[in-house]
């Protein structure tokens, strides 16, 4: 059953319905909330919230296609909202205040893969989430104008401006990464050294 | 190689990290769809008329009135400190945790997970009632004897807070588990 078909199913009652829209968009806006926020509980909360919100308020929802883009401007605005308050807050929480990538549990990433996360991480927030939608989850400058609340021709003049920046962060922190990955390993050698001596 | 040769070569690397980004499989928690399906069906259900100003009704003085609940951990698993009753909604209650059974454990980290049923409660802080589960870095808790955790109660139903002790390895050491009933006020028993 298409989308359109099960949100109107579950407009009409259909629990199932319900189901199977969370089914359909549970990985995808998980993997987008986990790289937005870079931190897992964080974004656990965000995707259960946004869920909840979306279900909840379906009848505010325009155009079945965009469905998951929709969810995902939900759960950005709510992403927004805790980082707004937090931001006015001393409160000391690891989901906001030390957020390390390397503490994605559960989420099995290689070098490079690290090093773009945390390159991401290092980005405005606009920036990263346009990356996010377009260029690691392939969304179409529609449905990430409509997650943005932009228009299509923003998008396109901002994505390129934010590959530049990606990719000049991913540089830098890729070197630091194999410098101290040496001096690591320098490190350990003179120690081995010392204990054969 | 010439340096633009060099240059397409990075670029071409960091973008195809990026985008192999999107390969990661990155399970949600299996059990947020029964969670999401649940709360969005008491959602839609009623609530009843009397909650729509009892609500609002719920701050001032009532904030004050803190019920503190004392917990000690117990490291035997098989006798988990467990305490169950039955607290009104709405109204700021702190819980208590002992830390001093941990003095001599290598924790790094206490985290304090909620069920739907409870929520943090600040009134300086207000956007951690928007969060599930908080995590603390032990430093900050250095020298305290208790951990206190102020919640309150969201709905009618069965409450669940539970603390858990990681190391540095992010493992569990150690839980605890803090059951406790809401009810309206003014319900009985």
């Amino acid at each position: 059953m298409g989308v359109e078909k099960l949100i109107e199913a579950y407009k009409a009652g259909d629990q199932g319905a319900a189901d199977q829209l969370v089914d359909l968009v549970q990985d995808k806006l998980s993997q987008f909330c986990i790289y937005l926020s870079g931190d897992r509980h964080l974004a656990e909360d965000l995707c259960h919230d946004a869920l909840i919100r979306a279900l909840t308020s379906i009848d505010q929802l325009q155009n079945a296609d965009v469905f998951l883009a929709w969810v995902k401007k939900i759960a950005r605005n709510l992403f927004l909202d805790f980082k707004k308050a937090a931001a006015q807050s001393k409160v000391h929480v690891t989901a906001e205040d030390s957020i390390e990538v390397e503490q994605l549990e559960g989420v099995s990433l290689s070098d490079d893969q690290l090093d773009a996360a945390k390159t991401l991480q290092k980005m405005s927030e606009a920036d990263r989430t346009l990356l996010i939608l377009i260029e690691v989850q392939g969304l179409s400058y529609q449905e990430a104008a409509e997650v943005l609340e932009t228009k299509e021709g923003t998008i396109k003049s901002r994505l390129s401006r934010a590959k530049q920046k990606f990719v000049e962060i991913y540089g830098t922190i890729s070197q630091d990464e194999s410098s101290s990955s040496q001096a690591g390993s320098a490190a350990k050698k003179s120690k081995e050294d010392k204990s054969v001596s | 190689m010439s340096h633009d040769d060099t240059q397409d070569k990075q670029n071409d690397q960091a973008l195809g990290a990026l985008r192999s980004l999107g390969d990661v499989g990155v399970q949600p928690s299996p059990y947020m769809k029964t969670r999401v399906l649940a709360k969005v069906r008491a959602e839609k259900s009623k609530r009843p008329s009397y909650l729509k100003w009892l609500w609002p009704s719920i701050s001032g003085a009532l904030a004050f009135a803190l019920l503190v609940v004392l917990v000690r951990p117990d490291f035997d698993q098989q006798n988990p400190a467990m305490q169950v009753a039955k607290y009104e909604i709405g109204q700021p209650y702190m819980l208590k945790v002992d830390l001093r059974t941990y003095e001599d454990q290598e924790i790094a980290q206490a985290r304090i997970r909620l069920n739907d049923v409870v929520a943090f409660s600040s009134k300086r802080h207000s956007h951690i009632k928007q969060l599930k589960s908080l995590t603390l870095q032990w430093e900050q808790l250095a020298g305290k004897q208790y951990l206190p955790i102020v919640i309150e109660g969201l709905q009618s139903g069965d409450g669940q807070v539970l603390v858990e002790f990681l190391n540095d390895q992010g493992q569990v050491v150690d839980s605890t588990t803090m059951d406790l009933k809401f009810q309206v006020t003014g319900a009985s028993s």
